[in-house]
């Protein structure tokens, strides 16, 4: 793909390229190039290599003014935060944030860097967190079934990580609410005549904020 | 080797300076960027002769005669597509520097004080009065320190046209135009490297990438001109290389010059014209060992994402001896980029385009 933009997201997975690419039809958010992942570069473990990969765009990364990077806070986010920050420092001479709320200011030579985390730096999961949430919340009565299932007997996916534990939560309220296409993925949500989930919805605005606060703030000095 | 090169008033640059130059230099950037100009830049900044400054656009397919005596304002309009903006009062001016940190340098310019008013010519009816030429100067100095001064002028007896010889300034180099070469110079390499013993590394590569050839050789064959001759599977007579196939003949050239070049620099127009894709990996394989093996350096034009993508696979190996050099028509003219080779390879497999040099 060809960096078109002055902002960059990378992200772990094509459910989360899917998931911002839909954001940005949302009125007012900014516009990001979201060239990851491919199939050579993915996951949590990938964000230095896919800084390197950015960079040999040349002329067009020297117009990239901030780079946007989009992790699961998992169970602990932390770690994550730390994990990518050392990845960020192995690609270069980016700038580095120290907090995953800052907006590592860029310079001549490299551009703006933030570690945004899902569904929150202060809160354990993933991207699913949020699509479960907004289940639960739209299905009522729906919850005590879901938890009951994933305990059920030999199953014991209430105790997994947390970011494993909501998706397998996403997957059986897919499963149980969706006639249409009970196995809908999570590249699919908002897609269809009868999409399962709204881009619109609440649940997604602080998200929304971020993407656009990071727009506000993000440029070489 | 080149380290870097500083450009100033040549064709579309205005002033450009490009550093961290590698072994093997892949030129990119849309059509009339100025990725071929580079190419001249390099190969007359080296070479640093008129002759080498006239051969540009007979490269490029403009064939230019002299008429005795000439005009100067004929004279003039030979040079002033070299000069940018066809300015004839700026001087072309070439820095360079090479893996040792040597410097050398050429300022090309046209030397009033060199003026040449021919003789008239008497008793042939029709001859234009001669005009006064201002030369056109080549002040060269060179990696070993050299200063020398070479010059296109006129002939003061007859108004012809001089091109003044003079050694190159730089180690030997090939310039490989989007047209291909003379078949008879690729003869002439391969007969000098089989002299020295060394044109059965290029039969196996070639031999190896196309198993329909079986050989190689040299043939001089009474009232016509010396070929590079193929033996072909099936086929009961040894044929002419350029009859066999466009891209093999490419293929053969481009390896046999760079062979023959030790410590020079080759340089090579669309390196994927008249190349079947599946053979680019194989190509660019074997122009990089063989670039190691004469340790001369490379600078190649594409515009063949697939070329790109067999490429990445082989900087991926040695990504330090490597770089991508992206050329754009930008406000300040021709402008150039350098991207390491493991930059330029991880975004090449990794799909993302290096070849449009977007400006947002």
């Amino acid at each position: 793909m060809e960096l078109s933009r002055e902002l960059v997201l990378l992200c772990e997975g094509a459910d989360d390229q899917y998931f911002f690419s839909q954001m940005m039809r949302r009125p007012s958010l900014p516009s990001f190039d979201i060239p990851f992942p491919t199939d050579r570069l993915h996951g949590n473990g990938a964000y230095g290599e896919m800084l390197k990969a950015i960079q040999g765009a040349g002329i067009a990364f020297n117009s990239v003014r901030g780079v946007l990077i989009v992790a699961d806070s998992t169970d602990n986010p932390s770690a994550v935060f730390g994990s990518i920050r050392r990845q960020v420092q192995s690609a270069g001479s980016f700038p580095l944030p120290a907090n995953p709320t800052e907006i590592a200011l860029g310079n001549r030579e490299f551009p703006a860097i933030q570690i945004m985390l899902l569904p929150d730096h202060n809160k354990a999961g993933c991207l699913e967190t949020l699509y479960v949430e907004e289940l639960e919340r739209t299905n009522q009565g729906v919850k005590a079934c879901v938890e009951e299932f994933l305990g059920c007997g030999p199953i014991t996916a209430r105790a997994w990580p947390s970011e494993k534990a909501d998706k397998a939560r996403f997957h059986a309220l897919v499963a149980a609410l969706h006639k249409r296409d009970p196995g809908k993925t999570a590249s699919r949500v908002f897609d269809g005549p009868s999409p399962l989930l709204s881009i619109a919805a609440n649940v997604f605005t602080p998200i929304g904020r971020r993407l656009s606060s990071f727009d506000a703030g993000a440029r070489r000095i | 080797m080149l380290k870097s090169i500083e450009i100033d008033g040549f064709r579309g640059f205005d002033s450009l300076l490009i550093k961290d130059l590698r072994r093997v230099n892949l030129i990119v950037g849309p059509s009339a960027s100025g990725k071929t100009a580079f190419l001249e830049a390099v190969r007359l900044a080296i070479g640093a002769t008129p002759g080498v400054l006239w051969s540009l656009n007979s490269h490029r397919g403009l064939l230019v005669g002299f008429p005795v005596p000439i005009g100067r304002e004929q004279f003039e309009s030979v040079w002033s597509s070299y000069f940018y903006n066809f300015d004839l009062t700026r001087p072309i001016l070439f820095n360079m520097t090479d893996e040792l940190q040597r410097h050398a340098s050429v300022r090309i310019y046209f030397d009033a004080k060199a003026a040449v008013t021919p003789t008239p010519q008497v008793g042939v009816p029709g001859t234009p009065a001669p005009s006064t030429i201002v030369p056109l100067a080549f002040e060269r100095h060179s990696f070993a320190g050299e200063d020398s001064r070479v010059q296109a002028t006129v002939s003061p007896q007859n108004g012809q046209v001089l091109l003044e010889p003079a050694p190159e300034l730089g180690s030997a180099h090939e310039l490989f135009a989007t047209a291909g070469q003379h078949p008879g110079q690729v003869a002439g390499w391969f007969s000098l490297a089989s002299t020295q013993n060394r044109e059965r590394d290029i039969v196996a590569a070639v031999v190896d990438a196309f198993p329909l050839v079986t050989d190689l050789s040299v043939q001089a064959i009474p009232g016509q001109p010396v070929l590079l001759y193929a033996s072909v599977k099936n086929s009961p007579r040894k044929l002419p290389i350029s009859l066999v196939s466009s891209g093999i003949t490419k293929f053969v050239s481009i390896i046999t010059a760079v062979r023959q070049f030790q410590n020079g620099i080759v340089l090579i127009d669309e390196i994927e014209n008249g190349t079947y894709y599946q053979k680019f990996e194989q190509l660019f394989s074997v122009l990089n060992k063989s670039s190691q093996a004469a340790r001369a350096q490379i600078f190649l034009t594409t515009h063949s994402l697939e070329f790109l993508k067999a490429a990445s696979r082989v900087i991926e190996e040695n990504p330090d001896d490597f770089s991508l050099i992206q050329i754009i028509q930008g406000p300040r003219g021709t402008e150039a980029l350098v991207v390491p080779g493991a930059n330029a390879a991880a975004a090449i497999e990794n799909n993302i385009e290096v070849r449009s040099a977007h400006v947002h």
